[in-house]
């Protein structure tokens, strides 16, 4: 029990705070740095001999650590970029899930693009354009938190307000990483699941999974769009670029886009 | 893939292998598993077809994607009970004898912790970074930082408990 609390708050006690991070040190080597955070480290190593002989360990040569040879591991690298991944690799690297996810589905496959089911929100709206998705991909669905504190589907395209509560659900044909990106009218974007960043959750297949915790809108009116990233579990979808116009993944990611249009007032 | 692509490969491997390398070291224990590891993140870094050099913080993005690749090898290997015996001496603080069984519970914690709560722990824990440094790179807030290690926390004193 002792030692639990041991290797968390003694770190945080008995520490320089001024002592710069191995993070820190990397990004001055590696010139990232801003002017005045650059000074104050340089400023430090001056200071410390100990921080001096750990930022001059990072450059140390690749060479210096007697157990890899970097020629080798460049080498490595360069062969595997250089060929398309193999069918073993792909197995390897999760396609078997998808593959069987995949069959699963079925004769659905062959039919690509359908039009997922209208779901008419409460106002009668029915989905906007946006809702053409590929059969088998991953489906998010999104509910309104209504004042009995029950759900109540939302269609994508259909008006939201600001202070709506959010919770979402699933529907993934694949055990998938899976991640929520929000793009509000602005651009800017973020984390709608998980709510906290860090990896994203692996889900197991299956109809309308319940994603946990709940995203409360904010003031800003406009589309907001939210982008459902479902990708192979040794993939992270957090590696994805996400825009206006859509995400960028690395292979075997698949997505799905629902769209939020925030008005001022509640419908 | 080109002529062009091959050499931006060697010149990001040049200039940031041995921080890659050196952080799956610390998080997986095994040189090993480590050079495999490194191999693996420029592997999926070139796959993913980002331009590394439009990144703000080259070292950041390779810290996240490192981290989060070793911590699923952890996990998934932990689960199989493949984790390979831990290695001391690549501890942040050069404190060896006070941390190294620090450092293997944490490891151990890492198989089944939470995967954010996880996150947090290697960055400040492993990793000794700030909450805040943890906060930038995580795309959360500091107080979240702090809740996910008192999660951490509370969870790994029931789970030593049990």
């Amino acid at each position: 029990m002792k030692e639990i609390w041991d290797f968390t708050a003694p770190e945080d006690d008995d520490l320089d705070p001024e002592r710069p991070s191995d993070l820190a040190l990397d990004r001055l080597y590696a010139d990232e740095l801003d002017g005045e955070a650059a000074a104050r480290i340089e400023a430090r190593l001056a200071a410390s001999p100990d921080d001096r002989a750990r930022f001059e360990a990072l450059d140390r040569h690749f060479d210096d650590i007697d157990e890899v040879d970097p020629r080798r591991l460049l080498a490595s690298i360069r062969r595997e970029a250089e060929q398309p991944a193999t069918l073993m690799e792909r197995l390897r690297a999760g396609w078997m899930a998808w593959i069987g996810g995949l069959v699963v589905v079925g004769a659905a496959v062959i039919a690509f693009f359908v039009l997922r089911p209208a779901a008419n929100g409460p106002d009668g709206l029915g989905p906007g354009p946006d809702i053409v998705t590929l059969k088998g991909g991953p489906v998010l669905a999104v509910q309104r938190r209504g004042a009995d504190g029950r759900g109540q589907p939302v269609a994508s395209g259909e008006p939201v307000a600001p202070g709506d509560t959010l919770k979402f659900t699933v529907t993934l044909s694949a055990r998938s990483a899976v991640r929520i990106i929000g793009v509000e009218a602005d651009g800017a974007r973020y984390d709608a699941f998980p709510l906290e960043g860090g990896p994203s959750p692996i889900i197991e297949p299956g109809e309308k999974v319940p994603l946990g915790g709940a995203v409360t809108l904010d003031d800003a009116e406009g589309r907001e769009t939210l982008f459902l990233l479902a990708c192979p579990a040794e993939v992270e979808p957090a590696d994805c670029r996400v825009g206006a116009d859509g995400p960028a993944c690395p292979d075997g990611c698949r997505f799905d886009r629902f769209v939020l249009d925030k008005q001022g007032s509640a419908q | 893939m080109t002529r062009h692509e091959l050499d931006q490969i060697a010149v990001l491997f040049r200039q940031h292998g041995r921080m890659v390398y050196r952080r799956c070291l610390r998080i997986l224990g095994n040189p090993s598993d480590a050079e495999e590891a490194t191999q693996e993140v420029f592997i999926r870094v070139i796959r993913s077809k980002t331009d590394s050099s439009q990144r703000e913080s080259v070292v950041q993005w390779l810290y996240r994607i490192t981290t989060n690749h070793c911590l699923n090898i952890v996990r998934n290997r932990g689960r199989r009970g493949e984790l390979k015996a831990d290695r001391e001496a690549e501890l942040p603080r050069q404190r060896a004898e006070t941390e190294a069984p620090k450092l293997l519970l944490l490891r151990r914690l890492l198989v089944e912790a939470d995967p954010q709560q996880a996150q947090a722990a290697i960055y400040v824990h492993l990793d000794g970074l700030s909450q805040r440094e943890a906060a930038e790179l995580m795309g959360v807030s500091r107080r979240t930082v702090g809740n996910l290690l008192e999660r951490f926390t509370a969870w790994a004193r029931e789970r030593v408990d049990a």
